[in-house]
């Protein structure tokens, strides 16, 4: 018996080796949308502090950033550390409930402690209560 | 006589280039303005705000160290050996734990132990002056 060649269909097959590129790509994308967080990019670089705290972060009137080498931004503002106590006073009083601002301090793990209370102080200083110290989830170690 | 043939059907061939490059900036973007970091705060209340102070008698300092040591009635213990501040809450509830650091302790180091504090029922916690 004699195997005649079959013709072959004229099928497109220029695209079928990028499917499993655009799986790949299609999956990477879903996993960034869900998994992340859109953030903005902010004036100073910190690494926050690890805690096991479970109080989830919620939105502060104003957000004060402290470098590890004390460098202070105030909303994306920055600032010499001796301004901090006027310009804090000077965001409070145009508030309309003085008891209530919030601020969120975002300082690096490695600010030495006494540099952070320095900056508690001159927060407390300026008559704001509510104070809150940024942290983020401690990671599980596998030593 | 025109003869009604039957319609060719005519495959329209998608390319799938431009699908790739849109899906490629999308991955691009959401990689870089994406973060991961799952932030949590630390209230750091005023003393007059969280709690009367009239409550609380006596005041324990607790010094610590950039060893991962901390220093209460003259004595340094490691900082995860917290039984000595455990007997002190047992015995005086109402007792304040006044916290400041040495040199070069880190605020990872002190946000560590109060954690620790936290986690062994600790309630009256002051940072050097300031209430938590």
């Amino acid at each position: 018996m004699m195997i005649l060649p079959t013709e072959e269909k004229p099928t497109n097959h220029l695209d079928d080796n990028v499917i499993p590129l655009i799986n790949v790509v299609f999956l990477m994308l879903i996993f960034f949308m869900m998994a992340g967080q859109l953030t903005t990019s902010e004036q100073i670089a910190i690494q926050p502090p690890q805690s096991s705290q479970p109080t989830p972060m919620v939105e502060h009137e104003a957000v004060l950033l402290v470098s590890a080498d004390g460098r202070m931004a105030l909303d994306e503002t920055l600032l010499e550390a001796d301004m901090l106590t006027p310009v804090l006073q000077q965001k409070i009083a145009g508030h309309p409930e003085k008891q209530r601002f919030t601020l969120l301090v975002k300082t690096d793990a490695m600010l030495p402690a006494n540099a952070l209370t320095d900056v508690l102080k001159q927060v407390r200083a300026a008559g704001i209560l509510k104070v809150s110290l940024a942290t983020q989830t401690r990671q599980a170690s596998h030593d | 006589m025109l003869l009604e043939t039957a319609q060719v059907t005519k495959h329209r061939i998608i390319s799938l280039t431009p699908l790739i490059d849109v899906v490629f900036i999308l991955l691009l973007f959401f990689m870089l303005s994406s973060g991961f970091t799952h932030w949590r705060q630390m209230n750091i209340t005023a003393a007059s705000d969280s709690y009367n102070l009239d409550e609380i008698r006596v005041q324990y300092t607790l010094l610590l160290h950039p060893t991962d040591e901390y220093e209460f009635n003259n004595k340094r213990y490691r900082m995860g050996n917290l039984s000595p501040l455990k007997q002190l809450l047992k015995d005086d509830p109402r007792g304040m734990l006044v916290i400041s650091a040495a040199e070069h302790v880190s605020t990872q180091q002190l946000v560590d132990f109060l954690d620790n504090l936290t986690s062994m029922g600790a309630q009256h916690l002051s940072l050097s002056g300031l209430a938590l």
